[in-house]
């Protein structure tokens, strides 16, 4: 039987994740420049890529884009597949490079042996994360609409449902990500390759139609290929929440699935990076 | 009275560290296997993805491509961007990661107090980075000629003597990073974000052309928009954007002058760390 002296409830977790909010917060605004930086970047980021459509199409509007994906605005099209699997890319890139900085630091093992449930100790690192992509993105957003003038449509309860349900699938995979760095611990082209064929197979930049067919077939299983069709959906072309009820099941369902087996895994690789005494070394 | 050292120093004493730095790296990419492997995949996503989007935007529609360049090879203009892409990335990440790095594992002041001249350090900081870019690089135009039959063509030697040019004149850049990263601590961010402006504003995915005419001049002040212009004149004999002889000239100068100003700043920003005392902190 295990024990501890120390007391775990709901709330004490709760302060933990104030805690690491707090302390990633105090880590952030030490390096005064980066929220500048990165406040700047996010819409340098998208904006490479609308050039680089303004460039090949000659305008703003794409006959191609129109007839493969309904929409010829590839302004939007670009801006909102950039700004959902920013998120993505968030969560995956947070939960390795928080966990390689302690690891270099060298004070994950002596965090990891806290009373705290894993679950919380990732989420902390994650939590802030996802609070600066929505704060950057929001900046960004405001920035396209102001000087494209492009056509949105808001139906606040369909996008908020969205936006928790691709939360969920991102949170698994920053989880997973977490496990695959105390095993292997350097691993940024492994994320660098793993965000690029979500990207792909979401159809991020490009409807999906454009890959062979089986590659179609495997878009199928993810969860960003929903998001992001129902995200343009909503967003360029005016869907609102019922039609897009079995997307947004699938989502859901993924979500639960995908959470459980990432915790799993994260278990799992802890587990062999415990018992082969490596969680400290870098 | 000069100072004295214990150690002889000598031109091949010198080489031998910058040998024996190149070989901790290779070591250490080596240790590192999952990341090793995979740097050779994330080029090749990265150009698909570039691929698919441009041409799911113009439908294979290439008139206006043709009427800014002068060429119809879209594979090629992006190929010499994405190569291009990955030098200057090199000048902009590895020496002020590699700094960053000594400074969180503790070890930057005992490096730093070895009997080697810096332009060694800086040059073994950089160095395994640059051949390991020329090693992907020449597995890229291996992997695109056996998925596409592509082959890179044109004055290739002009094109060599551009990339030499251009990587001397980005090491002023990298010495430069060296000295804020001892100031500033954090350049990471610093780095994306150049590494992020340089594109948009020299046009590496695309012709300065299209940019608006107020950013177009501060385009025509940076080398770099000279060096891809150069590559993709030599290799795609595109329309250049002044004549070539004077592209040349800039490129040369800048190969002369960015290194030496580089140089005396990162001495400079040396000199106040050690003074304040802040070597060894991150």
């Amino acid at each position: 039987m295990r024990t501890s002296l120390t007391n775990r409830t709901f709330v004490s977790e709760l302060r933990v994740l104030w805690a690491f909010s707090k302390r990633e917060l105090v880590v952030y605004m030490r390096y005064p420049l980066d929220i500048f930086f990165d406040l700047i970047m996010e819409p340098f980021y998208i904006l490479d890529w609308m050039i680089i459509g303004m460039f090949y199409v000659g305008g703003l509007t794409s006959q191609n884009l129109l007839t493969i994906a309904g929409t010829g605005d590839f302004i939007s099209y670009l801006f909102l597949g950039g700004v959902l699997m920013g998120f993505a890319r968030g969560a995956v890139w947070s939960a390795a490079n928080s966990l390689r900085t302690e690891m270099r630091q060298g004070t994950l093992e002596s965090c990891w042996i806290t009373p705290i449930i894993r679950f919380t100790i990732m989420t902390g690192r994650i939590l802030l994360n996802f609070f600066w992509m929505i704060v950057f993105d929001l900046f960004t957003g405001t920035l396209v609409y102001v000087i494209f003038k492009p056509v949105w449509h808001f139906d606040w309860a369909a996008l908020f449902l969205i936006f928790v349900l691709t939360m969920l699938s991102n949170y698994a995979f920053g989880l997973l990500m977490g496990g695959i760095v105390f095993v292997f611990k350097e691993v940024w082209s492994f994320r660098d390759i793993f965000t690029s064929v979500l990207w792909i197979l979401s159809g991020t930049t490009f409807p999906v139609e454009m890959l062979p067919a089986w590659a179609q077939s495997i878009s199928q299983f993810v969860p960003y290929y929903y998001s992001l069709r129902d995200f343009r959906a909503v967003v360029i072309n005016g869907v609102v929440l019922p039609e897009l009820t079995s997307d947004l099941t699938f989502l859901l369902l993924f979500a639960v699935a995908s959470l459980a087996a990432s915790y799993a895994l994260f278990k799992r690789m802890e587990r062999v990076a415990l018992r082969e005494g490596t969680l400290g070394l870098y | 009275m000069r100072p004295t050292s214990l150690s002889k120093r000598s031109p091949l004493s010198e080489i031998r560290a910058i040998f024996a730095g190149v070989s901790v790296d290779l070591k250490q990419m080596r240790v590192y296997l999952l990341n090793f492997i995979g740097t050779l995949f994330v080029p090749l996503l990265f150009l698909l993805t570039f691929y698919l989007t441009v041409t799911s935007l113009t439908g294979g529609d290439l008139s206006r491509f043709h009427q800014i360049t002068g060429s119809y090879d879209i594979l090629a203009y992006m190929l010499v961007g994405y190569v291009f892409t990955s030098y200057v990335n090199d000048a902009l990440f590895s020496i002020g990661e590699n700094l960053k790095g000594m400074m969180t594992y503790g070890v930057f002041e005992s490096i730093s107090m070895v009997p080697l001249s810096r332009v060694a350090f800086l040059l073994m900081w950089t160095l395994s980075s640059y051949m390991w870019t020329t090693i992907y690089t020449s597995m890229i135009l291996v992997s695109v000629w056996l998925l596409f039959g592509f082959v890179l063509q044109g004055n290739l030697p002009l094109a060599a003597f551009v990339i030499v040019l251009s990587v001397v004149a980005l090491y002023g850049f990298g010495f430069f990073y060296a000295g804020f990263a001892i100031q500033l601590k954090g350049t990471y961010k610093f780095s994306y974000f150049i590494s992020m402006i340089f594109p948009i504003l020299c046009g590496f995915s695309y012709s300065i052309l299209v940019l608006p005419a107020q950013v177009q001049v501060i385009s025509r002040v940076i080398p770099l928009t000279y060096s891809i212009d150069m590559l993709r004149v030599s290799i795609l004999a595109t329309f250049p954007l002044i004549p070539t002889e004077l592209e040349l000239l800039v490129l040369a100068v800048s190969a002369l002058v960015f290194p030496y100003l580089g140089y005396r700043t990162y001495l400079r920003l040396e000199r106040r760390a050690r003074r304040e005392g802040t070597l060894g902190r991150y």
